[in-house]
């Protein structure tokens, strides 16, 4: 597969951008602060059982959570840097997009904050109707509605979804 | 052996006695302290601690020079007997520190320590003189000098305290080891026949216990025991021989050998499909995985194509690296690349590549489930095969219960009877097995028993043989009653005694004049007399023989016996003019010390030392 100069995997890119997206389109669009969130909701979403996991314990309604079958295997996996779930990629992901025009992101006292531009709007839902994108589009959504919290918050939810991420080690794959 | 005491010195006084070879006299009216002066010397000599008077409080120890033989060494002796207190010997360059009679022992006691130097044996003996097992009492070296000494309390009344019951018995042991009746040998033989005494005392409690039991029993001998055993072995065999043997002809004529075989023949069969179908199922458990993680990766790149289908037609706006906006217009045409503006069409080459990927996964997944169908069918005929496999074995399996219980029964009643049979058989071979380990423990000990009274008759017999053994001992005690007859006769004894007529008991080894016993001497200068020529003949003789007996001799008031009224001094003189012909016989070499309130004229050069009421041995300032 040829590797674009400065062209981060696609694949990779959409995902962030449905994520941020999503986000972007709640009442208050205040999008995703902080590079520590995107990098937790990157992680459930990436890892689908972890994600049931963590909506059960969060009281999800079984109708919710069993109107599209969300479960499947690890997406790509990441690894553990300091406290949390990490990949590298992100940055080259959101200069990307950034640089595109289909997201904005500001420095502000809270952290990096991360909306999608109305371009980058219109490239998910251009996405979301390809049956490929489908589960994953649906996956940021439950995201969005029951997982807006804090990245410190997020990171206790998936300890306690899964305890064996707390045992990996520094720079190792989750 | 030569034993003198030269020089005693007693701490915190200015007492320092000095004492000559042969006839030594301490001389000093009554409670002088001329008693307590011998007993000192005698607690040089290894004594203990004891029947000092209340004067000798203050006197923390003892120095004497002694001598025996050609061993000189000087003794510090502490005058009390606590376990703490050692005793310190020393001569030229050596020094010795000795543990006094005090319990617990500090190492080697001054008491043990003498008899090496007196070259005296270190021997137990029977603290019952009749019966050799009796318990063991070691002989020290104060009961050697028992013969070294006449107390003024025993002087007249008693022949080195043969009233005392305990000291009496040890006095006969030494005589008797002096005069060659008793000897270290019989003392190590008497000391084994307790040892053996004890060990037969025991196995005689074991062995009637042991009779006691087996003849209760009905097993007789050990010889019936085992020919009884071999009968009902070779009968046993002879049972399960027999059992066998129907059993199996009875299986070939009704078919069961065969079916048994059969149903382990399909056993086996059963056993290799369920290890196919295993390796089956497996393979189709992997296969399914992999078809999962292939369509996985189809999807990926599917997404992979719609997403760089989707961001190829972006253009950037602002530079990726520093975020500057970029004029779009005047860069490059759509021919060429806006960062790098190079010529490519890259989304096209990259979404063939991608498209050929997910048709070559595609076809993966194709052929494996392809090899899944295959497989899953080999599977389903190897399940039908099992299940028909599985029928024609229980089917074969119930045939043969059904033909084994009709065996039974129709061999029931000869079954039972033959196992009942090598059942009771087996446990009277049991029971016979354990009898005759019973009986052969029994004849062990018997033997062990028998051997035991073997040695103890040994042991006695050779006691008997170095008892009877007297001629010496004989000779030598006749000696003792020469010598004896001899000195008593150069003293004035009364006429009445006939003293040539001087016999030693060879029960008591006591001294017996004239035919009376000593207790029948009634005067009590008659008896310090024979006591005194008795002293000085164990003297003469075992240093003239060299016996052993330590020649030194302590002699405490002799001439008090004679009274006030009626006082003889010739008499007295008489008894001491023996005693300085004893020490002055140049064949002896002895040193008598005696201490006397009456000395003859005589004899006053031979006075060492003179006490008085104001010159007491311990003066009153120190004795408090």
């Amino acid at each position: 597969m040829k590797i674009k100069l400065f062209d981060p995997e696609a694949e990779g890119k959409a995902r962030v951008l449905f994520l941020i997206s999503a986000f972007s389109a709640k009442p208050d669009a205040e999008g995703i602060v902080g590079w520590a969130k995107l990098f937790r909701l990157d992680f459930l979403v990436r890892y689908p059982d972890v994600m049931i996991s963590v909506l059960k314990n969060r009281k999800i309604s079984q109708r919710r959570l069993s109107a599209v079958d969300i479960s499947g295997d690890i997406e790509s996996r990441m690894i553990m840097y300091r406290w949390g779930p990490w990949d590298p990629m992100h940055y080259q992901y959101t200069a990307s997009l950034y640089a595109g025009g289909l997201i904005d992101a500001t420095r502000e006292h809270r952290g990096m904050v991360f909306n999608a531009t109305s371009l980058g709007n219109e490239i998910t839902q251009s996405l979301a109707r390809h049956d490929d994108w489908y589960v994953l589009n649906h996956r940021a959504q439950l995201a969005r509605d029951y997982l807006d919290l804090s990245a410190r918050r997020l990171t206790e939810l998936i300890i306690e979804a899964n305890p064996n991420v707390a045992q990996v080690k520094m720079r190792e794959e989750i | 052996m030569k034993t003198r005491i030269r020089r005693i010195q007693l701490a915190s006084t200015e007492r320092n006695i000095r004492f000559s070879p042969g006839l030594n006299i301490i001389y000093g009216p009554i409670s002088t302290g001329k008693s307590q002066l011998l007993r000192l010397c005698r607690i040089a000599f290894g004594a203990k601690v004891k029947g000092l008077g209340p004067e000798v409080r203050g006197i923390r120890d003892i120095q004497a020079d002694l001598e025996v033989g050609d061993f000189e060494f000087r003794v510090y002796r502490p005058l009390t007997d606590t376990a703490r207190e050692l005793i310190c010997v020393s001569w030229n360059d050596h020094e010795l520190l000795l543990a006094n009679e005090a319990k617990p022992y500090r190492g080697q006691r001054y008491s043990e320590w003498l008899l090496g130097v007196f070259g005296l044996p270190v021997i137990n003996v029977p603290s019952a003189p009749t019966r050799d097992e009796s318990s063991p009492t070691p002989l020290s070296i104060r009961d050697y000098m028992m013969y070294c000494s006449l107390p003024k309390e025993e002087i007249g009344s008693q022949v080195f305290s043969h009233t005392h019951p305990h000291k009496d018995i040890k006095r006969r042991y030494i005589f008797e080891l002096l005069y060659g009746i008793y000897s270290a040998e019989i003392a190590n033989e008497q000391s084994r026949l307790r040892e053996v005494r004890h060990i037969r005392a025991n196995l005689e409690i074991q062995l009637r216990a042991i009779e006691a039991v087996y003849d209760d029993l009905p097993w007789g001998t050990e010889e019936m025991i085992v020919e009884e055993l071999s009968r009902l072995q070779a009968e046993l065999t002879a049972v399960q021989a027999r059992k066998i043997e129907t059993r199996e002809a009875t299986e070939q004529k009704s078919g069961v050998a065969l079916l048994r075989s059969l149903v382990q023949h399909l056993d086996h069969k059963i056993g290799e499909l369920h290890g196919q179908l295993g390796e089956y199922e497996a393979g189709a458990r992997s296969r399914a995985l992999l078809v999962k993680q292939l369509k996985s990766q189809v999807n990926k790149l599917s997404r992979a194509m719609t997403a760089t289908g989707a961001f190829g037609r972006i253009r950037y706006k602002r530079c990726p690296v520093c975020g500057s906006g970029i004029d779009d217009s005047s860069r490059t045409d759509h021919l060429h690349c806006q960062l790098c503006l190079q010529p490519a069409s890259p989304d096209e080459i990259s979404l063939r590549e991608f498209a050929d990927e997910q048709r070559r996964i595609a076809l993966q997944i194709e052929e494996t489930e392809e090899l899944s169908t295959n497989s899953e069918e080999e599977a389903r005929r190897l399940r039908a095969k099992l299940e028909v496999v599985e029928a024609e074995r229980n089917e074969l399996s119930r045939q043969l219960d059904d033909k084994v219980s009709s065996f039974i029964s129709d061999r029931e009643q000869e079954i039972v009877g033959l196992a009942e049979a090598g059942a009771r058989m087996r446990e009277r071979v049991s029971t016979l097995e354990s009898a005759l380990k019973f009986a052969r423990h029994r004849k062990e000990k018997r033997k062990r028993f028998d051997n035991i009274v073997e040695e103890e008759n040994s042991i006695m017999e050779s006691l008997e043989d170095l008892r009877s053994d007297r001629g010496i001992s004989d000779t030598r005690i006749r000696m003792l009653e020469q010598e004896m007859s001899s000195i008593l006769s150069r003293m004035k004894v009364p006429g009445f005694l006939d003293v040539r007529d001087v016999w030693i008991n060879r029960t008591t080894y006591l001294p017996e004049v004239g035919g009376r016993q000593f207790e029948d001497l009634l005067s009590e200068g008659l008896t310090v007399e024979v006591n005194v020529a008795h002293a000085l003949a164990h003297q003469v003789v075992t240093q003239k023989l060299g016996l052993g007996l330590p020649g030194i001799l302590f002699i405490d008031g002799p001439s008090a016996a004679f009274g006030d009224d009626g006082y003889d001094p010739e008499r007295c003189k008489a008894m001491y003019e023996q005693i300085r012909n004893v020490c002055e016989d140049s064949g002896v070499n002895v040193q008598v010390i005696v201490a006397d309130n009456r000395v003859p004229t005589d004899f006053s050069n031979y006075i060492r030392l003179e006490l008085s009421e104001n010159d007491r041995l311990i003066p009153d300032i120190v004795s408090g």
